[in-house]
């Protein structure tokens, strides 16, 4: 052979490597978009023209092995874009592992060059995938097929597994019913006259094999269907074998629309809702000074245009809040990649569920509980999964399950990230809290489960644990509160040691527009938010008593603590208490009486929140303007716990 | 000893044609992976001949480019590389002016018997 022929094009490696990487990254980001729309030949396209150009490439260096298994992987997507074998999640994961093989016999010969042999694990890996698309390719064909045997008069005769999974029937409710219950109309009412003209003619007239009609489950849902007739003899006896292949994998695969629905929407700049929002803010505010200047001296015909313009500003603000919301799935969406790449760089095998991603958020809370959820996700995978050989030891399955859900409870959005982990072991973290002096014994005598585990949100408090699985469990926990709080919301965590873990994050839904009820300390006035407040009660000397050197309040029997506005916001220091009414606020479990002057009135505000700089108004949150055009501050409900509790 | 620019999507490719083209002594004065890209360069350079994918990724295909070229220097030489599956598009670009034709994946041999066959008839 001339030197002409054989050109040694091994220099070019690295160019091929990085070609082949991108490829690859392609490839993973086609199939992810594949996963959300099984019916999306142009992504199966997509992926073919990959493993082509792969193939031409490897030629060009002579790696016969990537040659192979290209050629061969291009055969098998071709038959799924023929749909020989449908595209459903198993095909799906399968072409992801095809991909991340192929990545991996690219990456040794582009390390060791074409001549060696592949390590042992590749040379395993490799055949794994052939064996699985061998069966994948025989197996699907044959199973999907569901058979049917009728009779002259259309009774049922038999209905193998195949078609007891397609019309979701067992073959017991079945055979000997006549065949018209598994047809919608208009076929129901014709097939007496077609069995007639079938039987008497004797063969199938002019149903050749492939018919397209459509089948009815046994949920009364109808769904396309691929028909072939058979005749089939036995003795005397004449019957007809429908073979029937389920096309409804084919057809649109979202649950959303059955029937095409117009939806009809229009694009709308982000900052355009935001500006909209914000002047409805202030409509309702200038509202409510209105009337409260106009109360006096309203005529009639004043107060009915004022309460009409109430109703059409109450109406104006329930539209554009809800032009902010935003379904989860805009965050959701990239959590199943981040996880199953962060499970394969751990080892880990693991499943991940997304449900109630329409669920519907407030934009801006939306924004900031993505980070929150990511810390959750990767500590689920990382230290609440356990490998893959553990678990199995625990008899559990070798796949983890995360799951993440959201859901939305009148007037609360529950978001959770819920694994079948190892779960968190409360004593473990409650012996080294003790020794590390987080907490007495008394205080740990005192404390229940879910007050031990609170603990894990306090910064820096896991770091200090130095137990594998803990400590990487608390990491960003901090985060994850602090959000979620800012957000209004409050997060709670179970778990059952071997069993798993579950993180709950409770949100509003609607942000800033607040009720909330106006309470009065000197001349000062303060905001609750309306839904902290359990009640509001006069105060009463015998309700007051000393625990240590805490005041305590007696609320039917029970001691809750009691927290003297006046005094914890050093106002008018140094003038007499006048503290008349107290208010009952809770979160949760805890309770907490606040004392101040009076309660003044309970009233719809738009709350400004504190931007960074004025967050140094420790123990607010956010304030607005009262009709009167003074200003009041909303009470940070977090602070006022978390100086009553642990 | 052509003057010569060569376009397509693989930067291993590019690499891989202009290591051989090169050993056959010719000069590669540019390459770029779009027909656009093509488009200036040509106008820039002046090169005798182009080398180019027809089925390029992104943006105008092969034989799109070669006839925008086309207009800009109607003696510009063409020979186009395609992949199994596009021997007819081969064939259209044939029709639409091209001077040669390589398949891939592309032997070093064939390569230098096209181009001594160009040039020669040149």
């Amino acid at each position: 052979m001339s030197d002409t022929d054989k050109i040694d094009l091994a220099i070019f490696m690295e160019d091929y490597l990085s070609d082949a990487k991108e490829g690859f990254q392609e490839a993973n980001r086609t199939l992810l978009a594949l996963e959300k729309d099984y019916t999306r030949k142009d992504h199966l396209n997509n992926i073919l023209r990959i493993f082509h150009t792969l193939k031409s490439s490897s030629s060009m260096l002579n790696l016969t092995d990537i040659i192979d298994f290209a050629h061969r992987c291009e055969d098998f997507i071709s038959r799924l874009i023929k749909q020989e074998i449908p595209v459903d999640k198993n095909t799906v994961d399968f072409l992801f592992e095809v991909n991340d093989a192929m990545e991996a016999i690219v990456k040794e010969r582009a390390v060791q060059g074409g001549e060696k042999k592949l390590s042992d694990a590749t040379q395993k890996l490799v055949q794994t995938i052939l064996e699985k698309m061998t069966y994948l390719e025989s197996k699907e064909e044959l199973s999907r097929l569901g058979i049917i045997v009728i009779n002259q008069k259309g009774i049922i005769e038999s209905f193998n597994p195949a078609a007891e999974l397609i019309f979701q029937y067992p073959s017991s409710e079945v055979v000997g019913q006549n065949v018209k219950m598994l047809m919608p109309e208009p076929y129901h009412e014709n097939h007496d006259t077609y069995l007639e003209h079938y039987f008497k003619n004797g063969n199938a007239g002019d149903t050749s094999a492939g018919r397209h009609v459509h089948g009815l489950r046994r949920n009364k849902t109808t769904f396309p269907m691929e028909l072939a007739l058979s005749d089939l003899h036995l003795g005397e006896r004449h019957l007809l074998i429908w073979v029937v292949k389920d096309a409804s994998v084919y057809a649109i695969k979202r649950n959303t629309v059955s029937e095409i629905e117009k939806i009809q929407t229009v694009k709308i700049h982000v900052d355009l809702i935001d500006a909209l929002f914000n002047l409805v803010g202030e409509l309702i505010i200038s509202r409510n000074r209105l009337n409260n200047l106009v109360a006096d001296i309203l005529t009639k015909d004043m107060k009915n245009v004022m309460i009409s313009l109430n109703h059409i500003i109450t109406e104006l603000q329930e539209k554009v809040s809800s032009a902010r919301m935003v379904p989860v799935e805009e965050i959701f969406q990239k959590f199943p990649k981040m996880v199953r790449d962060i499970a394969l760089e751990k080892l880990k095998e693991i499943e991940m569920l997304v449900e109630g991603s329409d669920t519907e958020l407030d934009k801006s809370v939306l924004n900031e509980i993505g980070q929150p959820l990511m810390h959750l996700l990767r500590n689920a995978v990382g230290h609440g999964i356990e490998s893959p050989e553990v678990r199995e030891q625990n008899k559990k399955g070798r796949r983890g399950l995360i799951k993440l859900s959201a859901k939305q409870t009148e007037n609360q959005i529950l978001i959770e990230v819920e694994d079948d982990g190892s779960g968190i072991d409360v004593e473990a973290m409650k012996e080294i809290a003790i020794r590390k002096n987080h907490i007495t014994l008394e205080e740990a005598g005192n404390m229940q489960e879910k007050d031990i585990l609170y603990m894990l949100f306090k910064p820096g408090f896991s770091s200090t644990l130095e137990v594998t699985g803990l400590s990487g469990r608390g990491v960003g926990l901090d985060i994850v509160k602090t959000a979620t709080e800012k957000l209004g919301g409050t997060v709670e965590i179970s778990t059952r040691k071997g069993a798993g873990t579950r993180f709950s994050l409770k949100l509003p839904i609607a942000q800033a527009i607040m009720q909330t009820l106006m309470i009065g300390v000197g001349k000062h006035v303060f905001l609750v938010p309306s839904n902290s407040v359990l009640e509001t009660m006069e105060v009463k000397k015998e309700n007051i008593k000393m625990v240590g050197k805490r005041e305590v309040f007696i609320l039917r029997n029970e001691a809750i603590p009691f927290v003297r506005l006046k005094k914890l916001l050093n106002i008018d220091a140094g003038e007499q208490d006048n503290t008349r009414v107290v208010v009952i606020i809770y979160r949760g479990d805890n309770f907490v009486a606040v004392g101040v002057d009076a309660v003044v009135d309970q009233m719809e505000n738009i709350i400004k929140p504190f931007d960074t700089i004025a967050q140094t108004f420790k123990g607010f949150s956010g304030g607005t303007i009262l009709p009167d055009g003074s200003v009041a501050l909303l009470l940070d409900m977090t602070k006022l716990f978390d100086l009553e509790t642990l | 000893m052509a003057r010569m620019i060569i376009v397509d999507s693989s930067a291993f490719m590019r690499g891989a044609l202009k290591f051989i083209v090169e050993n056959f002594g010719n000069e590669v004065i540019g390459s770029t992976d779009t027909g656009q890209n093509a488009i200036e360069l040509c106008t820039e350079l002046k090169p005798d001949m182009l080398i180019i994918e027809i089925s390029i990724r992104e943006g105008m295909d092969g034989i799109t480019t070669m006839k925008e070229l086309k207009k800009i220097n109607n003696r510009i030489l063409v020979i186009v590389t395609f992949a199994p599956g596009e021997e007819n598009l081969a064939e259209d670009a044939k029709t639409a002016g091209a001077v040669g034709q390589i398949s891939k994946p592309f032997l070093a041999k064939n390569i230098g018997e096209e181009l001594g066959r160009i040039l020669k008839s040149k």
